[in-house]
């Protein structure tokens, strides 16, 4: 199951969101040891940009624990790769409504690398958030990630523009930029396989209410006022 | 490019007062074929406060705006629906404002939960004022705790209204961010709009553009590729405050940002 989760929707999965941010621990903290990395009491992962309202694409397993997500915020507001990587993106803070960033790329350590699930989460975490921003009106993804990310990209045939790159510590890092276009959207459906199958899940979602289910019939669609109007 | 887009540049692309933003619903109303185009800001700044609750008439007679305390509206909505849900409160029971005040992304009506009895008693009063029984919001978050909703609504059938969208989605997400723009600048909230700054990039890409070059020569002078070019393109855009390339080339001659040519 892929969940497409508002930040302010996060408390009605608790376990999701427990697992994710001790997953986001065990890969930035423990495995990569990133210096600008804390955790909270509990060994929790989040930063300040939890707290500006992101959109997380999750993948979850049967037991609703995660499995890889991301986080998506739009460039109007404070991003990551404005606050400290403009050097990689030619010396502009990009800032627009089409543009979206992507950060806190991260598959469960859980799971084992060569694991057929852990080789389709990337493509389905992409994979639903190219989905959103088709139906949000956006053209362009931009991240900050490790140079080593690139074979993914490729693999799951989305494989950005590399707007700048440099050599840290840690290793070389890039600012890479995604054109979304269906088309990659759709092969990364294909790529995603059995985790993209079963749809996309939208929380606040209509699949939470009763009105507007998808699964009306041509011969049952009505509009949300004539079926109110029939119920009161 | 968009027609409405670049319709909006040449003849609307700097209301002056509240009332011309009458101007600027109708427009959009007409080029999309909806029933209602509105604007609501719920906060233009945390320390933005309205000395006096005011309504008035849009040029063009569509609608009306109105103001109060920290909020701000325009909407070729009937006079009549938009006092009601201004004197109503409505706005903290309108699932619509709920769940747009926490997200940045566009939402469809349909998608909401309406089950509730006050909920549906709104929809019932909107839908009996004449809103339609389609809408679609898109919400504006900026600094300082800006937040705004650009709203459209039609009467048509589900399948009519997921086209529509579709294919204006990307038109409606720079509108709302455009019509934001112009009630900061009219209600001059900040004083003196500050000066746009933009990097020496997004400079050069506007330059070149401006010279009458196409993007992909421009890129190829540039030495960065096509996409590239495209995001330097539109942030220089949004920092500007413009509704597309040729209206950004505009500003940028008109702010002394483009030298040289």
């Amino acid at each position: 199951m892929i969940r497409i989760v508002h930040a302010s929707d996060l408390y009605r999965r608790p376990l999701l969101a427990a697992s994710m941010f001790k997953d986001r621990a065990a890969q930035f903290h423990d495995r990569l040891r990133w210096d600008a990395i804390k955790l909270d009491d509990l060994g929790l992962e989040y930063d300040q940009y939890d707290e500006f309202d992101p959109i997380y694409v999750i993948v979850e397993d049967e037991d609703g624990a995660h499995c890889g997500s991301g986080r998506i915020m739009p460039t109007t507001g404070q991003t990551m790769i404005q606050d400290h990587f403009s050097h990689l993106t030619g010396g502009v803070n990009l800032s627009s409504p089409l543009i979206w960033e992507v950060t806190r790329l991260c598959v469960s350590p859980r799971l084992a690398g060569t694991s057929p699930v852990a080789r389709r989460v990337p493509a389905a975490l992409f994979y639903a958030g190219y989905d959103l921003a088709l139906q949000s009106g956006v053209e362009f993804f931009v991240a900050v990630y490790f140079a080593h990310m690139n074979r993914v990209w490729k693999a799951i045939g989305a494989a950005p523009e590399v707007l700048g790159s440099e050599d840290t510590p840690d290793g070389e890092i890039c600012a890479g930029l995604w054109e979304i276009t269906e088309d990659v959207r759709d092969r990364l459906a294909w790529r995603a396989g059995a985790l993209a199958e079963k749809g996309l899940s939208y929380m606040p979602s209509a699949e939470r209410f009763d009105l507007g289910a998808p699964k009306a019939t041509e011969a049952t669609r009505f509009s949300v006022a004539s079926e109110l109007a029939r119920a009161m | 490019m968009s027609d409405l887009l670049q319709g909006i540049f040449e003849t609307l692309p700097d209301p002056r007062s509240i009332e011309d933003l009458g101007r600027l619903i109708n427009f959009v109303r007409d080029g999309l074929e909806v029933e209602h185009v509105s604007y609501l800001a719920l906060s233009l700044g945390s320390s933005v406060r309205f000395a006096s609750s005011q309504v008035g008439a849009l040029s063009d007679s569509v609608g009306g705006w109105w103001r109060s305390e920290s909020s701000l509206g325009a909407s070729s909505y009937s006079y009549d629906w938009s006092l009601r849900y201004v004197e109503q409160g409505f706005q903290r029971i309108d699932p619509v404002v709920d769940t747009a005040i926490r997200s940045f992304v566009p939402i469809n009506w349909k998608n909401l939960d309406w089950r509730e009895r006050k909920q549906r008693q709104l929809l019932r009063e909107a839908v009996d004022f004449g809103v339609g029984n389609q809408g679609y919001t898109v919400p504006i978050h900026g600094p300082d705790g800006q937040f705004a909703i650009f709203v459209i609504n039609a009467t048509c059938s589900d399948e009519r209204w997921e086209n529509l969208i579709k294919e204006h989605r990307h038109v409606l997400v720079i509108a709302a961010n455009f019509f934001h723009q112009k009630v900061l600048d009219i209600t001059n909230v900040f004083g003196e709009t500050p000066n746009v700054k933009l990097s020496p990039r997004e400079v050069d890409v506007l330059t070149a553009l401006a010279l009458g070059k196409n993007r992909s020569q421009a890129a190829y002078d540039l030495k960065i590729s096509e996409n590239t070019l495209r995001v330097y393109v539109d942030s220089a855009r949004h920092k500007l405050g413009a509704i597309n390339i040729p209206h950004a080339i505009a500003l940028g001659i008109r702010k002394g940002i483009i030298n040289g040519i």
